[in-house]
């Protein structure tokens, strides 16, 4: 019961958020926490990959940035209107995802890591490659097509509020998809190979076959929050591809609660709050957050949510 | 009589090792076989090679006339052919019932990922009654990483039957295991040995005596001798080469 009135305080609270910041005054925080969203849905896909079949990947963000420029090019190149632009985000990382992850599942722990920052590696390169189509670091920006534009009524992601609910939408759909999937046959088989997968195989699962569903469903999940990055910011660019990037993402899962639902978005919670509360004072900000990550690791290994876990059943006992 | 499982001239090296060497085996029906051997003799390589986790240089397998050879683990185990591991082996993050869950879901292959694991009924009932038959119930609930070792061991004696195999292949089952649950566990596979075809490698030869009506001796990864529990007992060549000539225990 506690954990169910818990979604429902978060979801009140994200649903009252755009009215509760504007009454407090800075539409800036409005945009940092459009960001949160969009990535805990990047988060989620490296958690999915490590908290639910045991594959640490530091390359997802190969497929963020196949989502970003999915919907980028599509509206720069193939001038595609919004809809059929933000679904090709997620299509094009989710191809990618099942090409590469036909290899990379192959491989376990640290080489399945290490083929996951090669992949990212080599798609960066090809991007700089590429400049005259990618804008290599430097990027692509276009403009913003309508979502919806009828009979005089438009409905655009100008207006910061409807950006915000638009990717809010779209994120805790994605998560709800996870939940749904996570209690099936299919999320337990997942879960059993985490766990052991030798045992799994005895068992009569298919190990690699569902190692490369769950990779292609990671690399959609990156692909969602890739490509709704792209449309907050407006641009695409291939430094996002960098295994920097996915580094981050894996501390955020990481220190939020591996193999929970809602970890992930609370790691990267913090961690974008702290970069933009500290971050203007102090240029070193990423000491804190290096500091602060090791404390979990060390002290919490189940992250955030396992810590609030551990207290809740405390309580109930 | 048909054997349910007949293995020609199977042969596997490692490196310059040969553990399994030109092997032909044929198991009848009926009867609870034992593989027993000195260590090193290939019966861990022979259980690999029947549950398809390693491939053989050469030779055929075939259980129950249908061929085996070269599939896959998972295949192996959904045509009813399940394995026990030497080292207890489970789930440890899932439950009791998930762990026996799971295994059913495997081998009839649910994958629906849109179908909540609350709603296989059929499944569930199953899963309760194979508890209730193990006196699993207290542990329902329980994560089976904090379970003691003989109830890890009966678990996976479980998670072995529940499918209704075909035939169960056990790795040492008493290994690391008290007097009692020694005798726990020899009752039950006794007592599975009426549903199903059963192979057992055992170092424990009071258990294996007790329980074998079929023995196989492996040696080097050929095969020394065969027959009844007496015949292998009185064999001289076994005597010598496996058991050192005074340590068959008495049997009656």
């Amino acid at each position: 019961m506690r954990i169910s009135l818990g979604y429902a305080s978060l979801f009140v609270a994200l649903v009252l958020a755009p009215w509760l910041i504007t009454w407090l005054g800075d539409p800036f925080w409005l945009s940092i926490l459009t960001e949160i969203v969009i990535w805990s849905c990047f988060a989620a896909s490296i958690n999915f990959l490590f908290g639910y079949v045991g594959l640490l990947s530091f390359g997802q963000a190969l497929y963020f940035g196949f989502g970003m420029y999915g919907v980028a090019l599509g509206i720069t190149e193939l001038h595609l209107s919004f809809w059929p632009a933000f679904f090709l985000g997620p299509l094009s990382a989710t191809v990618i995802a099942f090409l590469t992850g036909i290899l990379a599942v192959r491989l376990t722990w640290h080489y399945f890591a290490i083929i996951t920052v090669v992949f990212s590696l080599i798609m960066y390169f090809l991007a700089l490659t590429f400049k005259s189509l990618t804008g290599g670091d430097d990027g692509i920006n276009f403009v913003l097509p309508d979502m919806v534009s009828a009979a005089g009524y438009k409905l655009s992601l100008t207006d910061a509020t409807t950006q915000y609910f638009f990717m809010l939408i779209v994120v805790v759909l994605c998560f709800w998809l996870i939940r749904i999937v996570m209690a099936s046959a299919f999320g337990r088989s997942l879960i059993a190979i985490r766990d052991n997968d030798v045992r799994a195989s005895l068992i009569g699962i298919n190990v690699y076959r569902l190692r490369l569903a769950a990779f292609v469903i990671a690399g959609f999940l990156a692909g969602v929050s890739g490509a709704l990055f792209a449309l907050f910011g407006r641009y695409a660019s291939a430094s996002y591809m960098f295994y920097h990037v996915s580094g981050e993402g894996v501390v955020w899962a990481i220190v939020g609660g591996i193999g929970t639902l809602l970890g992930p978005a609370i790691g990267t919670g913090i961690f974008i709050l702290i970069r933009e509360v500290v971050s203007s004072h102090w240029q070193h900000y990423a000491l804190i957050v290096g500091g602060f990550a090791i404390c979990i690791v060390i002290f919490a290994p189940e992250g955030i949510v396992g810590l609030w876990k551990k207290y809740v059943q405390k309580r109930g006992a | 009589m048909i054997p349910f499982l007949k293995i020609d001239n199977l042969s596997k090296s490692f490196g310059g090792v040969k553990a399994v060497n030109d092997l032909s085996l044929a198991l009848m029906p009926g009867r609870i076989n034992a593989i027993i051997g000195p260590n090193g003799a290939g019966k861990t390589t022979l259980f690999n090679l029947i549950a398809g986790f390693i491939r053989p240089d050469s030779g055929t397998i075939f259980f129950e006339s249908s061929e085996i050879t070269n599939l896959p683990i998972h295949e192996i185990s959904r045509l009813g052919i399940k394995r026990t591991l030497q080292v207890k082996s489970v789930f440890n993050s899932m439950t009791v019932f998930e762990n026996l869950w799971i295994t059913l879901s495997a081998h009839r292959g649910h994958l629906n990922p849109f179908k909540k694991v609350a709603n296989y009924r059929l499944e569930q009932e199953e899963v309760e009654s194979v508890i209730e038959q193990l006196e699993l119930e207290r542990f329902r609930d329980r994560e089976a990483g904090t379970l003691s070792y003989g109830d890890v061991a009966l678990l996976e004696i479980g998670m072995a039957i529940i499918t209704r195999p075909r035939m169960i292949l056990f790795d040492e089952p008493v290994c690391g295991m008290s007097p009692q649950e020694t005798e726990k566990v020899v009752t039950k596979i006794a007592s599975l040995a009426k549903q199903t075809h059963v192979v057992i490698i055992e170092h424990d030869m009071d258990v294996v005596f007790k329980l074998a009506e079929e023995i196989t001796v492996l040696a080097f990864g050929a095969k020394l001798a065969s027959g009844t529990p007496r015949e292998i007992a009185e064999n001289q060549s076994v005597k010598e080469v496996y058991f050192g000539v005074d340590e068959v225990p008495a049997h009656e």
